[in-house]
């Protein structure tokens, strides 16, 4: 789906940066109190960085999409999908 | 609609000149020092989360600022997860980190006394004093005196509180041990705000942990000052699952709130009476001392300027933290963290005298139920209109009837995020 129509199709979850003032990388830092760059192989919270973008893209999709009640969806629950695009433009370059 | 979207991809381009800007900032900034043989001296109290996470950000801005760092103590003994030490799930050492000094800043070991602002002046209890510039102040929490009648934190006969991370949480766990089959429980609960609001709720579940595993029958009262607490309905269903009807809830309004203690017994506002083997007092509380002793605050927590975290009315004084009236934001460590990056990158913003960012903060509060179940509640929080106050999205809890999976797959979450936070800081 183009970028512009995934834009119009799910404004309704436009919350968090719908002001336009919210810096894509402000967002992110929140991440990374969960998501550090050290972690054990043995945890369930990996980095970021260590994924690929369009690993990234699915997984965070997914997370919007499922009707599941995970931390992860709950924390998604006021980004929307051009959120996650710019998330994603700014981890891994565009 | 295009307008939006074309300000958004702005925006992306913006970030990344904000890098190239940054780097080329700092270069000149550098220079410019270099010139007049100066950098501003940003002085952090306190150690623990939110004062942590300053210096771990603020600690790779060496170039351009003199970090110093004082905490009353060499080592934190952190408040997340406590209660997983009181139920003999952790140990005391897993909660006991060193402060990390391998990084670029200055150590001092020294308790504070107050600030002179005018003065620009830090004292320690020792008379010794400290100039600043910046000054960062993330000194967790203080109490209040004189709320129950016959109850002192000072007086060493009643079991340790254990709101602020130190040693005599040794204490406690000896009295807890030393309880006999049959033994009932107070626990205090305190009146808003305070530090960690699920905090004596996941302490009563470790307790009962605790004492079911030594397969000792116990009866444990929560005696309230407020009429609901956060994921009540969750942990309701915990202590029915877990611990029959062992916890029990009593509300302000059905007479909990404690005004008085005498010889063990404990007196309600509606007259109710307890005794108890083991009576429990969590203080209500206020910001720490340092802000009431430097007339930082003439209210129970400091206010200050959300986009910076300037105090009010204090110019180049910062606070963040447990102290602070954070709006809708808990007191927790997960808000200091995200408080801390907001301030330190607005600090290095105004030091290189380039424009603020627009902050925005998470919190995620895990709590446990007993040493295998974990549930959590999340919001994301951002300034309103005027600018003026924190304000939250809308907080989502886990499920009240979620899986025992579910449970157990947040418990091993909530173990990663504190390893995960406690590395990132400590290490
Ligand atoms: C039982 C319990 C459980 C909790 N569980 C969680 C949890 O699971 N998740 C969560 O997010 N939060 C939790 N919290 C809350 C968390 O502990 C606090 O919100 C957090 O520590 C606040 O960070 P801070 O930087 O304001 O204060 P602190 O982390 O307390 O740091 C304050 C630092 O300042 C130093 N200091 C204080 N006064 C002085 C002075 N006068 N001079 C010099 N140094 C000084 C102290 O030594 C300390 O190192 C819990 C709290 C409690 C009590
Ligand atoms: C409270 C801790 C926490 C925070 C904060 C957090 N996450 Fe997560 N994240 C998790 C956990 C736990 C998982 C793994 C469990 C799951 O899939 O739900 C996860 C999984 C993920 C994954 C999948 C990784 C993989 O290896 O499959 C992505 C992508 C992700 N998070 C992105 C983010 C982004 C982006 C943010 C910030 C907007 C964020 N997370 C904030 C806890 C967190």
């Amino acid at each position: 789906m183009n970028k512009n129509l995934l834009f119009l199709t799910l404004l309704i979850f436009f919350r968090i940066s719908d002001a336009n003032d919210i810096k894509t990388f402000t967002i992110i830092q929140n991440c990374n109190v969960c998501h550090t760059e050290k972690y054990k192989k043995s945890s369930s919270i990996k980095s970021l960085k260590t994924l690929e973008k369009e690993y990234f893209l699915t997984k965070m999709y997914e997370y919007k999409k499922e009707n599941k009640n995970g931390v992860m969806n709950r924390i998604l629950d006021p980004i929307n999908v051009l959120d996650i695009i710019e998330m994603a433009d700014y981890l891994y370059g565009e | 609609m295009e307008n939006n979207i074309n300000t958004r991809r702005v925006f992306l381009n913006n970030i990344k000149n904000f890098f190239l800007y940054s780097f080329l900032s700092q270069f000149f900034f550098v220079k410019n020092l270099k010139a007049k043989n100066v950098k501003p001296k940003v002085v952090v109290v306190g150690s623990g989360f939110g004062g942590g996470t300053c210096i771990k950000y603020l600690s790779k801005y060496s170039k351009i600022l003199d970090l110093q760092v004082i905490d009353k103590y060499t080592q934190i003994q952190t408040c997340p997860f406590s209660n997983l030490v009181i139920g003999n799930v952790m140990d005391y050492k897993d909660i006991t980190f060193d402060i990390n000094k391998n990084l670029e800043a200055k150590f001092h070991t020294g308790q504070i006394k107050y600030i002179n602002p005018e003065k620009k002046q830090i004292y320690f209890s020792d008379d010794l004093s400290m100039n600043y510039d910046f000054l960062i102040l993330s000194p967790g929490i203080g109490f209040k005196k004189n709320q129950i009648d016959g109850y002192s934190i000072e007086d060493e006969s009643f079991v340790p509180h254990c709101w602020t991370g130190n040693k005599k949480i040794l204490e406690f766990k000896k009295r807890l041990n030393s309880l006999d089959d049959g033994c009932s429980l107070v626990i205090s609960a305190p009146e808003y705000p305070y530090r960690c609001p699920p905090a004596p709720y996941e302490r009563a579940s470790m307790i009962a942990n605790y004492l079911m595993k030594k397969k000792k029958q116990f009866k444990i009262f929560i005696l309230d000052s407020k009429n609901s607490f956060t994921k009540k309905e969750i942990f309701f269903n915990e202590w029915k699952k877990k611990y029959n009807d062992s916890i029990e809830w009593i509300s302000k309004k059905d007479g909990g709130k404690i005004i008085n203690v005498n010889d063990g017994v404990v007196t309600t506002e509606g007259g109710l009476k307890f005794s108890s083997d083991f009576l429990h007092i969590i203080p209500n509380q206020q910001a720490s001392e340092i802000f009431h002793n430097s007339g930082l605050t003439s209210d129970d927590w400091c206010s200050i300027n959300p986009i910076n975290f300037e105090v009010t009315g204090s110019k180049d004084i910062y606070a963040l933290g447990d102290s602070i009236d954070a709006g809708d934001m808990p007191k927790s460590s997960f808000s200091a963290n995200s408080q801390a990056k907001m301030l330190s990158m607005n600090l290095v913003n105004k030091i290189l005298e380039k424009d603020y960012v627009e902050p925005v903060f998470l919190n995620t509060c895990y709590s446990f139920s007993s040493n295998d179940r974990a549930f959590s509640i999340t919001s994301w929080y951002r300034l309103n209109s005027q600018k003026n106050r924190i304000v939250s999205l809308g907080s989502k809890e886990s499920n009240v009837d979620a899986s025992d999976l579910d449970r157990l797959r947040e418990s091993k979450e909530a173990h990663d995020w504190y390893e995960n936070i406690t590395q990132m800081i400590y290490s």
